[in-house]
């Protein structure tokens, strides 16, 4: 007797597929029987740091967000502001110049006291650009600038406007001369009392910011002038800028040993760390670097925040891969504490216990290119554990 | 073919990966797939010389095959799991094994056969929920993969009721073993570990049946008795272990490789079957597996230990008189067994006690004889005590045999 091949198919695949069906999703029994050995096994560890050290590194400073002007028991700052001249009508050499000012908006304070201070504007003859100018420059441009060309005082309250008067001469020099000519490139603005060859009087005035052309309040040259019979004003708000900062890291006693961030200046501290405790291949499940604070003077106007990224030199400390950085702020208002707990944290950590060269971590000011702010934290040789720069891993490995 | 082809993919695609976490050990749950024949019948069969099936445990019971064989086999596996605190069913479905045989010399029972079935199967998925230093996580585990037995063997009856076998196996797969650990919170980055073995290497099987050695031994003056031993001789296989691991900066997963190799013990079977009143078989088989002398890059996994397999069946034959009604040509099997598994888990052995039943049934007679046999077997393995879990499976295999590749003849038209 045949049995019909149509009806054998159907009898088989369909109980097969609708009991195949049936199944529900893999959920949590047998759960107890999984053996320990072979599995992930989460280990959360602290690090602290093995050894530090401090240094200082030359640093561009232009194309930030402030300008920074002023002294204080050491550290001093000037800035260069060069006004763009590319749309500027050869028929201007014509005209007569009845006034100029630069009209500033004041956004840092670090130190100030009350009262009044007293800065001066000065002509610029070394070329300088904003991608390359650092504190090393300022010896040439010392050298070239011409006397003053304009003053201002200033009781300063971050918002507020700055006006400087200059004079028509200097603002004619800026019409003629165009960038790259050696008569004229653009303006110093400095403390009354600074003088860096030969150095002048110690000053405590402080430091003061303003908004940098990269804000939307940026520096503006207003040029009221005739030509023709007819009186105009021209306002240009855009063009380059930087400031020069100077200072030596700290050596206070107070606070000895110490490691440090200031920003402007570019005191950074290397911190390394021993990782050989975590297994290579170990997967970084959270990373989070701590560090405490010992003294803050910090300024009013800009984030009290670090950056940290891993140097990619045992020489040469800021040599890093600029897409491995991250950032960190205090973990609170009021404490003392800076963390840094990002995924991209993470990730530095992740690339050191897969073989790459750990060369330390660098800390820095996240202000480095707009403030002059100082914080000095406790190092690896304080005595006190909790309080030495710390890294808390979280990570998996097999067990 | 049409029917394999079309069933391949659904039984791929079905259920991959749901089954017992006791798969998770050693390299699997072993397969101890005989025939579709033998399932029914606990498992058993290993001395049974039939023309009917072709035996894929001992080489030297392929000796009475007189017409060409292909055999394909498909299973269903469902897994009701409980560890007394949850409870689940997980199935799968897959393509289980495909023989074809060759008779070469039927005078002399020379027979060769070849064909690939599975040796052993991974295929589980667990949660579990854990914390971590206050962060909750869910740790997922899965596995998947298995050791594929692809086989060539060949008969030979040297004397009237001796017949020999011997079988080449080529062991290959690979095993997958995943773990995820997923923290509840987005800080913490997901720890992912996938480790990759791959197998591969050969081993043999040797294989004697003994056509009535009850008359042999002067017990009857019929042969109806015959015994059966085979030899698996184990293997050390190549293995290679391939880690890899996720890291959150992505171009850093990588891969630790190792070599060594995964050291199979041999097992030894035997079996009697008996043939009562020329319409009825029983069969007892018994198995031994020295696992303990297995080993993974030179290390015994604490949890396997020796495993022993015993069977009894029973298989009530139907007349091959195409003449005779429908009913009369089914074949009923019944059978029963224990296996006291590989497995020695949280200091407890993961036994199994099952009952098979079964049926065949001719779906074409043109040119030989096809028939599709049926085998459902039950079985209960582990405890909800100690951190296990209690299996209740349940296994449905749907096996195809046809003589002479009779499928292809289209039916008579009467």
């Amino acid at each position: 007797m045949k049995f019909p091949f149509s009806f054998l198919a159907l009898f088989t695949l369909l109980p097969f597929i609708f009991l195949a069906g049936c199944s529900d999703e893999p959920g949590y029994v047998g759960a107890g029987l999984l053996s320990p050995d072979g599995s992930l096994l989460v280990v959360d560890t602290t690090l602290f740091a093995a050894s530090d050290t401090v240094y200082s590194t030359p640093f561009a400073t232009g194309a930030g967000t402030n300008i920074l002007v002023g002294t204080w028991n050491g550290y001093s700052a000037v800035a260069l502001i060069n006004f763009a001249t590319t749309y500027l009508a050869d028929s201007l050499g014509a005209a007569r110049i009845d006034g100029a000012r630069i009209r500033l908006t004041n956004s840092y304070s670090w130190n100030i006291g009350t009262g009044q201070h007293n800065y001066v504007v000065r002509p610029v003859r070394a070329l300088w650009t904003e991608s390359y100018v650092t504190r090393d420059s300022l010896n040439l441009i010392w050298s070239t600038l011409d006397n003053k060309c304009g003053s201002f005082s200033s009781t300063f309250a971050i918002g507020d406007t700055t006006t400087i008067m200059l004079d028509t001469a200097t603002a004619r020099r800026w019409m003629v001369n165009r960038p790259d000519s050696t008569q004229f490139n653009g303006f110093l603005l400095q403390d009354s009392l600074y003088s860096y060859a030969p150095s002048g009087p110690a000053v405590a005035n402080g430091i003061i910011g303003f908004n940098a052309f990269n804000t939307s309040t940026p520096p503006h040259l207003i040029i009221d002038y005739t030509l023709g019979g007819i009186s105009y004003e021209m306002d240009v708000s855009s063009g380059g800028d930087a400031f020069l900062a100077t200072g030596a890291i700290n050596n206070d006693p107070a606070f000895q040993p110490c490691l440090e961030t200031q920003a402007g200046i570019s005191i950074r501290s290397r911190i390394q760390f021993d990782l050989n405790s975590i297994p290579k291949g170990a997967i970084i499940n959270s990373a989070a670097f701590s560090i405490s604070a010992k003294d803050r003077n910090v300024g009013i106007g800009t984030p009290d925040s670090i950056i940290v990224f891993p140097s990619l030199s045992a020489t040469n400390p800021d040599q890093m891969d600029e897409s491995y950085y991250a950032f960190g702020g205090k973990t609170d208002t009021t404490g003392l504490t800076y963390s840094v707990s990002s995924p991209a944290f993470r990730g530095i950590v992740q690339r050191w216990t897969t073989g790459y060269a750990n060369n330390g971590l660098v800390i820095r000011s996240a202000a480095d290119g707009y403030s002059i702010d100082r914080v000095l934290y406790y190092p690896a040789s304080e005595a006190a554990t909790a309080l030495r720069p710390q890294l808390r891993i979280i990570y998996t490995k097999k067990k | 073919m049409l029917l394999i082809a079309a069933s391949l993919p659904v039984a791929i695609v079905l259920g991959q990966g749901r089954g017992s976490v006791y798969s998770r050990y050693g390299v699997g749950e072993l397969n101890s797939y005989m025939s579709g024949l033998s399932l029914g019948m606990g498992n058993t069969g290993l001395a049974i010389l039939s023309d009917a099936t072709i035996n894929r445990e001992n080489p030297a019971a392929l000796a009475r095959l007189t017409h060409v064989r292909f055999e394909a086999d498909f299973q269903y596996t469902g897994f009701g799991m409980n560890d007394g605190i949850n409870s689940s069913y997980l199935s799968s479905g897959n393509f289980e094994s495909m023989m074809l045989a060759l008779p070469v010399y039927k005078k002399l029972g020379i027979v060769v056969a070849g064909g690939i079935t599975p040796f052993s199967s991974v295929a589980y998925a667990v949660n579990s929920q854990e914390t971590y230093y206050s962060v909750s996580a869910t740790r997922s585990v899965e596995g998947s993969g298995g050791i594929t037995d692809a086989q060539i063997a060949a008969s030979v009856t040297p004397m009237d009721d001796l017949s020999l076998g011997l079988t080449l196996h080529y062991l290959f797969g690979s095993i997958h073993n995943k773990q995820t650990l997923t923290f509840t919170s987005s800080d913490y980055f997901t720890s992912e570990s996938d480790r990759q073995l791959s197998i591969s290497g050969v081993a043999y099987t040797v294989g004697a049946v003994y056509a009535g050695i009850d008359k042999a031994l002067s017990l009857s003056t019929t042969k109806n008795l015959n015994a059966a031993v085979t030899i698996f001789t184990g293997s050390s296989l190549s293995l290679t272990q391939s880690i890899l691991q996720n890291y959150s900066t992505v171009t850093d997963t990588t891969v630790a490789r190792t070599s060594g190799t995964m050291d199979i013990p041999l097992s030894i079977s035997i079996g009697l079957a008996y043939l009562l009143q020329d319409r009825t078989i029983l069969a007892v088989d018994g198995a031994f597996g020295n696992w303990s002398q297995y080993q993974e890059f030179g290390v015994h996994p604490s949890e396997i230990r020796n495993n022993m397999r015993l069977g009894v069946g029973v298989d009530f034959l139907s007349s091959r008189n195409i003449t005779d009604p429908f009913w009369d040509q089914l074949s009923y099997r019944l059978g029963l067994g224990m296996q006291s598994s590989y497995l020695k888990i949280n200091d407890q052995a993961i036994n199994e006690y099952f009952v098979t039943g079964g049926f065949s049934f001719p779906f074409s007679t043109a040119g030989g004889e096809s028939r599709l046999n049926v085998a459902a077997e039950y079985g209960v393995r582990g405890t909800t005590s100690f951190n296990l879990e209690r299996d209740s499976i349940l296994r449905l295999t749907f096996s195809f045999t046809a003589n002479e590749l009779s499928w292809f003849v289209p039916p008579e038209i009467e």
